[in-house]
């Protein structure tokens, strides 16, 4: 048997020399999950990282179509939820591949996943954003990224090219498409992230501006702080004149008055020219509350 | 059981009643009440009918305004008509009237302003029909004049405001309402000006019913209206069904009465026509047709009504006293074996019977024996054992 993993990875990179951020799922549970693929010749298992349950990691990958298996708990497992291609059985149609025949222990079973650049247009101009807003090159890709799991792919499409792998994974291997709409999320994501900076009503973020040490002049945060009058404190909006009182009460009694209230001016809106004031007083231990009606 | 042992044990009720009511004014940081007046507490098992008059004596106005409430009050430059809706609307049946520019209460707006407005200007549709077919006459003084006017036309200015101070006694307050014969006596504080409650008899009787249960029954309690000769027996003013109502109004003015007892033909009590009542006509707006019966007037209320409240004058004031609290009302008609009204039973009456007159009885026999002396002696010994032991 001999060994031609050298040339799938030669073949991907000439097709693309950029390297994307592929998102891998493991959901099938286990203590140590491990992943390993056709992307660097079945070399390296990748530890993936738990989170909420699952695991997860995030790969870059070369464009184009690539197998992957599962090793969980030391056992060479694939994803019955996620593509899978016959790593014996399968053909590639990509005319740029290569008949690969891989021998390998690990079955004949692969998952299989097809990065395209197109999928990834939305974090290029991710990209482009962030040069213009801080001038510096991002090393990476943004990293938020992580935080979802790319879907399990709904559209199945054909293995791109034929692989002919001899290996213990078995001659089925799962396949994942990876579209742009999967990462629209991400796109809503990034145009959210301004608006929140910019928001001046959210709470536990600073104004927007430079800050230095500097105090800048007093007017220019006069705007800002000072746009309304301060929010009325929500004791206040409880109005004992308001309450229901029971039927059978009689009706000059109210219910007892939190002390806030005292000595706040209420008023009825004037109807009929005749507006009514009320405030609520103390005198040693009873509440009266007065209503005072006064045309205007 | 011994007249001792019962004096004993009227004694211990009172002691507890009254540590009671002295913890009240520590709390409420007060100086505490003269010597004078727990001494003639002590004095009490000796004089049983001056039971509630003590209990009055001891409880200050204070004391009974509730914990939280409400006081509607007019600056006198309101229309009257918008201040009666404003009485409807708030369930209340008078209020303090506000001067802007004296800065003081001068007032009380009360149903009987209502009562006396209506009367004075009302023009009868019957006797203006010539003028225009409608049959509802526009009161204008009603709908146009201020409180202010009002009060000009009434000569009130000339009246002071029966007022009282929150640290006055109950007893105070029951002889203002009966000496000035007004039915709503405010409580304002003379610190501050403030007005804070509104006492009335109902309301007095109502706090006494508090603790009657733990007071000492005077033995008057259980005699007969007819034996205390309790309650008003001549010239009983009375309406049929059909009477007008505009006549009706016009007898509460000038009998002074707060109520008409209605009978039938044959001389039966079948209704109760109340000064009250007449604030229905500002709820419904029905004042500009007073020639309407007092049946007519009366319909609306037909529904909630619960019956004239009797009672016979051979009943016991006890009876009576719990009859006329638990029911609510002013007045009891005092009626005959043949429901004919025999007479009226109001609150006044009540009160001034078992707080005022037992005091003015002591006042007077306490002229001939000078009581309070024999009293003051009784203390000082005390004293004089301390000074003569302390050498």
């Amino acid at each position: 048997m001999t060994r031609l993993r050298a040339s799938t990875l030669t073949s991907g990179e000439d097709i693309s020399s950029k390297k994307l951020p592929t998102v891998f799922k493991w959901d099938g549970g286990g203590k140590a999950v491990y992943i390993a693929g056709s992307y660097d010749n079945w070399k390296d298992k990748i530890p993936m990282v738990k989170s909420h349950g699952d695991f997860y990691t995030i790969i870059d990958l070369p464009e184009g179509t690539h197998q992957y298996k599962f090793y969980v708990d030391g056992h060479w497992v694939c994803d019955d939820n996620a593509m899978k291609v016959d790593s014996v059985l399968c053909s590639a149609d990509d005319p740029s591949d290569l008949n690969i025949k891989i021998n390998n222990d690990l079955g004949t079973e692969n998952n299989c996943v097809t990065v395209k650049s197109s999928d990834f247009e939305v974090f290029e101009a991710l990209a482009m954003d962030s040069i213009g807003s801080t001038g510096s090159k991002p090393a990476a890709l943004p990293l938020y990224v992580c935080a979802f799991q790319p879907p399990q792919m709904p559209h199945v499409f054909h293995c791109t090219f034929q692989t002919n792998i001899g290996n213990t994974f078995g001659t089925n291997n799962n396949t994942v498409t990876v579209k742009l709409s999967d990462f629209e999320v991400f796109e809503a994501l990034d145009t959210d992230n301004p608006n929140l900076c910019n928001d001046e009503g959210s709470l536990g973020t600073s104004p927007p501006g430079e800050y230095s040490q500097i105090v800048p002049p007093r007017n220019a945060g006069m705007g800002f702080h000072h746009s309304g009058p301060p929010i009325l404190p929500p004791h206040l909006l409880q109005v004992i004149l308001n309450k229901e009182v029971p039927q059978h009460c009689e009706p000059t009694l109210l219910p007892e008055p939190n002390h806030v209230m005292l000595n706040h001016l209420y008023a009825l809106s004037i109807k009929d020219g005749v507006m009514v004031l009320s405030a609520t007083v103390r005198y040693r231990k009873k509440y009266v509350t007065t209503l005072l009606y006064k045309p205007i | 059981m011994p007249a001792f042992v019962q004096k004993r044990r009227m004694k211990l009720k009172l002691r507890r009643l009254f540590s009671r009511r002295r913890v009240k004014s520590a709390d409420t940081r007060l100086p505490s009440t003269d010597e004078e007046e727990r001494m003639e507490v002590e004095d009490l098992d000796e004089n049983e009918d001056l039971v509630f008059a003590k209990f009055m004596k001891a409880h200050k106005c204070y004391d009974l305004i509730p914990t939280s409430s409400k006081l509607v009050v007019f600056d006198t430059q309101l229309n009257v008509k918008k201040a009666f809706f404003a009485l409807v609307y708030n369930g209340v049946r008078a209020a303090p009237l506000w001067d802007s520019k004296s800065q003081d209460f001068v007032g009380m707006l009360t149903i009987t302003d209502f009562i006396k407005i209506l009367q004075k200007y009302y023009k009868s549709p019957q006797e203006n029909r010539t003028d225009s077919g409608h049959p509802f006459v526009h009161m204008d003084e009603l709908e146009e004049h201020k409180i202010a006017t009002w009060r000009e036309v009434l000569n009130d200015y000339a009246k002071p405001l029966v007022h009282i101070d929150p640290d006055s006694s109950l007893y105070d307050a029951i002889y203002m309402l009966c000496h000035n014969k007004v039915h709503r006596l405010p409580v304002i504080n003379k610190l501050t000006g403030n007005a804070l409650y509104i006492l009335t008899h109902k309301r007095i009787l109502r706090f006494l019913y508090l603790y009657i249960y733990d007071l000492p029954v005077p033995s008057y309690m259980q005699k007969s209206i007819e034996e205390l000769g309790l309650g008003s027996y001549d010239n009983i003013a009375t309406a049929h069904p059909s009477t007008p109502l505009i006549t009706a109004l016009n007898m509460f003015v000038e009998k002074r009465i707060s109520a008409l007892p209605v009978v039938d033909d044959s001389g039966r009590v079948v209704d109760v026509y109340a000064k009250f009542d007449a604030i229905n006509l500002a709820a419904e707006k029905t004042y500009n047709n007073l020639d309407i019966t007092i049946e007519q007037a009366m319909k609306e209320r037909r529904e909630t009504f619960e019956g004239v409240q009797k009672c016979k004058k051979s009943e016991t004031l006890a009876t009576i006293m719990e009859r006329i609290v638990k029911a609510e009302v002013h007045r009891l008609v005092v009626v005959d074996d043949d429901e004919r009204v025999a007479g009226v039973v109001s609150l006044s009456d009540i009160l001034s019977y078992i707080v005022l007159r037992p005091m003015s009885e002591l006042k007077s026999t306490s002229e001939a024996v000078p009581r309070k002396l024999t009293l003051q002696h009784s203390a000082p010994p005390s004293l004089s054992v301390l000074a003569s032991a302390t050498p």
